[in-house]
């Protein structure tokens, strides 16, 4: 998310390719069950981001293409998405006799290993971190990077300087997409122990705005905006108002958040 | 205004030879996309892009509901509601215009907050996270017109409908009158064109902006109310994204009333057809039918893009 | 009688602590046409946004008919019979200009409903009292900046302006539209309408006048009857202003030609009027070829296309033999172009992008290190550049929307310049910009054609083109009618005529 705001290429897919990725993921997962489990992982993983970064990249060329807005379509797109998604979990890939509409679970060797014992810290934590460190140093140390933080600074600007409109894009809503996608197939494989859950990664896309508004698009920013997020979400459920976490108290939390980060005038009085 | 013209004599034309539910099932579905659309293209004129419809029509379909159910009469549940899409608006607008805050996002937060709340809500008050159902209450009739219902076509087109779809024609009736004849629409219109302009001649852009949006708010109240109140029921995503279908009806139509119209009953026809696929006999996995409103508004807003793109386009050779 | 005091204006401006006006007075009598010249940043478009109340003072007292006043905002300035008509318009261009002359203050119908009918009349009306030819039902953007000027005029005059402040009003009109302003001014004057102007042009002062104000870095210098003064003293006292530009060029040695423009034509789907017809010239090497024309005759969309950032519909273009037409900014880049644009904080930086970054948009690949990009090594760069400039700059990582406009121009100038392009493209090279900066930048281009360059320059000083360029080709409605050899006597009169298309003439080159 960082990514493509700060090439003001606006992604809303963001739900959908959360859900898209950890399906899609699963499913190879279900396919390969004999695979040394390294390269499967891996397979998954990738798997995650290539279909996370193609719903990403059918706004991005609709945009380039005939300049539709892209704001809309991917949030369509996404819309587009999810009720195909959940078709083949309640049908095609549902688990014969369970209870939800989940997936089967893939090899168990291919679940992300719990960092410590006690608590849910699982291989895709350590995961995150090495890509907050990839994106860091693509956003401010490559050209490319460099290119789309120009774009996005002064679209006209990078034109002129011979920067081409077509490549900031695309690599925008590639990467946004496709980071977002391994995001779902993430917690597929480590929160829910290598299954797909119906509706299990739903508003995660919008935290993951919410993330990237706390963090000012900086992406080392994001790793506390991470946990600062996760403990607020994690504290109304302490609180006891609710047995687990809805979705919708993250939708209230992401909102009122956005509501306070982008309220410029009210940093302003702070600092002054 | 010829799109208009064009999709009403396509439904002219349907009307002889369709069945006149699926005709009156059309205009139907389009009137609460319209009036999200209406609501929408004021701000959309004051330079606004508004894409907190959505939420504002979830905050109304939840109050009016909720206020229904209390008070025990339908029309101060649609008072209500519409009042609490006007509050939602006004804070949008608080935050957007007297905060600075970006305009996206605000939007995004208030579609987010909008949805979470009222299912949070229903859970405390109601502890049921489905439906809540206003079984006493008397459901709202359709309304007969004396002569034309006797006419054959004009009678399908225009005779039978609730409450909530002759007042979204009025509402979009309404709405060209007061852009175009008023004075202010004429500053409406100015302001999203040049809001530094506006504000040399003395005139406040951000006032206007914040009229517009609580127009938004009360025609997306009305939307909200026309979903839950003829059924008498609530349920969480019943709004179902026609907010976001509303504010494409705005970018479809070219940016003018006429156009709204027209682009609403396009997209009320794809939510009809929807419908149709569900309770029809084909076995087409409902999952799939969900997303036939949504591949018709994007298909639309590619095409208007392309239409767009093409009038611009340089001649070669 | 005097209409207007203002005393003891003090204004600074945050956060540089600039003295825009340091304790100004300046007296206006009913029924005279005033100037105020100075030179750029003397604060004379300031204290006049004070007098119209944009701006506030941080001290001063204003009186109008000797009433003490507050000018807390235009409306108020509105009220006590002020009208200001700005540089840059402030008009909406979907609408009518009747629509736009009654905004804010309509004749309505039944309350609530706008009166067309009455709007077309009142605008009638009082286009006929002012002899301002305009029709009511024209909408604004089909308008030529002559005409847009007028419903600014009519704007104020409709708010009962008794005051008319104009800043620059001159600098976008040709010839012919400034003598029909200046009856327009003197017919005001007569019926009572007290003027101020601002200007930079001398002649114009000695011509419709009645008081002119030199102003200074802040100051008020000196108030007289322009009858009493001549040009040389008003200069004198303005003081580093030349009266015309004094620029030696050595004399051009043809040498081969660089770029050819070859029957260049756009024209876009549903416009009769082409935005670019049948362009042909060509530039040779250590030539400068200026372009001068009215806003929006294509010189904007010329410039575009040979940059690559529009598309044409027919026609060649080539830089040395190697056709560029249809390609992008970075391959015509590569070729060799290099373009300064008039737009610098819209397309010729990233004011959030910090110097460096400003710096090497055009030539990351001379810094990549693989993958990576050689940070180091482009602040390095970047730091020589700063000093060979002269920018005022403290560090390579501050943000360039710090810089000043002059500074802002030198950091263009310096990352275009380099590498010595074979053709360069300069828009409005010292608009904006101070007399130190402005002969900075004049001396900068000659440098450039010294070395062989060949050079476009399009301006909309008049003064700047002739003094500048080799030969001059006036665009008019996409064409180019005519090009001059400068080394004849030209009048700007002359070119005036071409500019508003009067004449038309054959193109040789």
């Amino acid at each position: 998310m960082s990514i493509s705001f700060q090439t003001k290429v606006w992604n809303l897919a963001g739900e959908g390719q959360v859900y898209l990725g950890a399906f899609m993921g699963i499913v190879l997962g279900l396919q390969i069950p004999n695979w040394p489990p390294v390269i499967a992982v891996i397979a998954i993983l990738v798997m995650g981001f290539i279909v996370g970064s193609v719903l990403g990249l059918l706004p991005a060329a609709l945009r380039l293409r005939w300049g539709v807005n892209e704001l809309i379509t991917s949030y369509m797109a996404s819309l587009i998405i999810l009720p195909v998604v959940n078709y083949f979990l309640a049908g095609p890939m549902k688990m014969p006799g369970a209870g939800i509409n989940t997936t089967g679970y893939v090899n168990k060797a291919f679940v992300f290993p719990k960092i410590l014992p006690s608590c849910d810290l699982h291989l895709g934590f350590a995961l995150a971190l090495v890509l907050v460190l990839m994106t860091y140093y693509f956003l401010y140390r490559t050209a490319t990077g460099y290119s789309l933080r120009i774009y996005g600074f002064n679209e006209e600007f990078a034109r002129y300087g011979g920067i081409g409109e077509a490549k900031c894009v695309l690599v925008a809503m590639i990467a946004s997409g496709g980071l977002c996608g391994l995001a779902g197939i993430t917690s597929s494989l480590g929160v829910f122990h290598g299954r797909m859950v119906e509706f299990s990664t739903y508003s995660m896309g919008w935290n993951g705005i919410a993330v990237a508004l706390i963090a000012r698009n900086n992406p080392f920013g994001v790793i506390p905006a991470a946990f600062l997020f996760a403990y607020i979400l994690t504290g109304a459920n302490l609180s006891g108002l609710l047995a687990d976490i809805p979705p919708e108290v993250a939708q209230v939390v992401s909102a009122v958040i956005y509501y306070l980060i982008t309220a410029q005038a009210l940093w302003r009085i702070k600092l002054s | 205004m010829i799109f208009l013209l064009a999709v009403i004599g396509i439904l002219f034309v349907a009307s002889a030879f369709m069945p006149s539910y699926i005709i009156q099932g059309t205009v139907r579905m389009a009137s609460p996309i319209l009036l999200a659309g209406i609501g929408g293209l004021f701000s959309q004129l004051a330079g606004v892009l508004n894409i907190a419809l959505e939420g504002l029509m979830i905050f109304s379909a939840f109050f009016s509901i909720v206020a229904a159910v209390s008070t025990g009469s339908l029309f101060w549940g649609i008072v209500i509601g519409v009042f609490s899409s006007v509050v939602l608006a006004s804070l949008f607008a608080s935050i957007s215009l007297g905060l600075d805050a970006n305009i996206f996002f605000a939007g995004l937060a208030t579609n987010l907050f909008a949805a979470g709340f009222t299912v949070l809500l229903q859970t405390v008050l109601f502890q049921e996270k489905g439906i809540i159902h206003g079984t006493d209450l008397i459901k709202i009739t359709e309304i007969n017109i004396p002569i034309i219902k006797s006419i054959p076509i004009l009678g399908t087109l225009v005779n039978g409908y609730n409450l909530f779809v002759y007042l979204s024609w009025f509402i979009a009736f309404l709405g060209y009158i007061v852009i175009y004849k008023t004075t202010f629409g004429l500053r409406l219109r100015s302001v999203g064109e040049n809001p530094g302009a506006f504000r040399s001649i003395g005139l406040n852009p951000k006032k206007y902006q914040f009229i517009a949006i609580l127009i938004s708010g009360f025609t997306c109240g009305l939307a909200g109310a026309s979903l839950s109140i003829p059924i008498t029921a609530f349920a969480r995503g019943m709004v179902n994204n026609r907010g976001w279908i509303g504010l494409v009806t705005i970018f479809v139509g070219g940016i003018n009333p006429a156009g709204t119209v027209a682009a609403s009953l396009l997209f009320g026809g794809a939510e009809e057809t929807s419908y149709l696929l569900q309770v029809s006999s084909l076995n087409i996995p409902h999952h799939f039918i969900q997303t036939v409103p949504y591949v018709i508004t994007l298909i639309a807003m590619v095409a208007y893009s392309i239409w767009k793109k093409s009038k611009t386009r340089i001649i070669k050779g | 009688m005097s209409i207007i005091l203002m005393e003891g204006i003090v204004k600074t401006y945050q956060p540089n602590n600039v003295l825009a006006n340091a304790g100004i007075d300046l007296e206006l009598e009913e029924g005279k046409i005033h100037a105020i010249v100075g030179e750029n940043g003397a604060g004379k478009t300031t204290l006049m946004k004070i007098l119209y109340g944009e701006e506030q003072p941080d001290s001063g007292r204003i009186f109008i008919d000797n009433e003490k006043v507050n000018i807390p905002s235009p409306l108020v300035a509105n009220r006590l019979g002020l009208g200001m008509v700005h540089q840059e318009f402030q008009l909406f261009p979907s609408l009518t200009t009747a629509q736009n002359i009654v905004l804010g203050a309509e004749p309505r119908k039944g309350g609530l409903f706008y009166d067309n009918k009455k709007a077309d009349e009142i605008i009638k009306d009082i286009s006929v009292k002012y002899s301002l030819q305009i029709e009511p039902k024209a909408i604004i953007n089909r308008m030529t900046v002559g005409q847009k000027q007028r419903v600014e005029i009519l704007k104020m005059l409709y708010r009962g302006a008794r005051i008319l402040i104009l800043d620059e009003p001159t600098s976008v009109l040709v010839e012919q539209e400034i003598e029909a302003l200046f009856k327009t001014l003197k017919k005001l004057a007569d019926s009572g309408h007290t003027i101020v102007f601002i200007t930079h042009k001398l002649g114009e002062v000695k011509t419709v006048s009645d008081i002119v104000f030199i102003m200074k870095s802040g100051r008020m210098v000196a108030c007289r009857d322009t009858e009493s003064v001549t040009k040389e003293d008003i200069c004198s006292l303005m003081v580093g202003r030349r009266s015309e530009f004094f620029i030696s060029k050595s004399p051009i040695q043809p040498g081969k030609v660089v770029l050819t423009v070859n029957n260049l034509r756009i024209l876009e789907k549903g416009v009769k009027q082409p935005v670019l017809d049948a362009v042909t010239f060509q530039i040779r090497k250590g030539e400068i070829f200026g372009i001068a024309g009215v806003a929006g005759n294509g010189q904007a969309d010329l410039v575009e296309a040979l940059f690559g950032l529009r598309k044409i519909s027919s026609g060649e273009i080539s830089i040395s033999g190697k056709i560029i037409s249809g390609n992008n900014p970075k391959s015509i880049r590569a070729c060799g172009v290099a373009y300064v644009p008039a737009e610098r904080t819209a397309r010729g930086s990233a004011g959030q992008a910090c110097l460096w970054e400003n710096i090497v948009v055009s030539n990351t690949a001379r810094f990549k290190k693989r993958l990576f990009l050689d940070i180091p090594a482009i602040k390095l760069f970047c730091d020589d550049k700063v000093r060979s400039y002269a920018i005022k700059a403290e560090n390579t990582s501050m943000k360039a929307n710090t810089l000043s406009g002059g500074n802002l121009q030198k950091l263009v100038l310096s990352r275009e310049f380099d590498g010595y392009p074979e053709f360069l493209i300069i828009e409005e090279p010292t608009r904006g910009l101070d007399v130190k900066s402005a002969d900075f930048v004049y001396d900068r281009i000659l440098d450039m054609r010294e070395s062989g360059c060949a050079i476009l320059i399009i301006s909309s000083d008049l003064n700047e083109i002739i003094s500048l360029s080799d030969f001059i080709g006036v665009m008019y409605r996409g064409e180019i009618t005519i090009i001059f050899d400068n080394d004849q006597e030209l009048s700007s009169y002359e070119i005036g005529e071409y500019m508003m298309g009067v004449r038309t003439g054959k193109v040789k080159n």
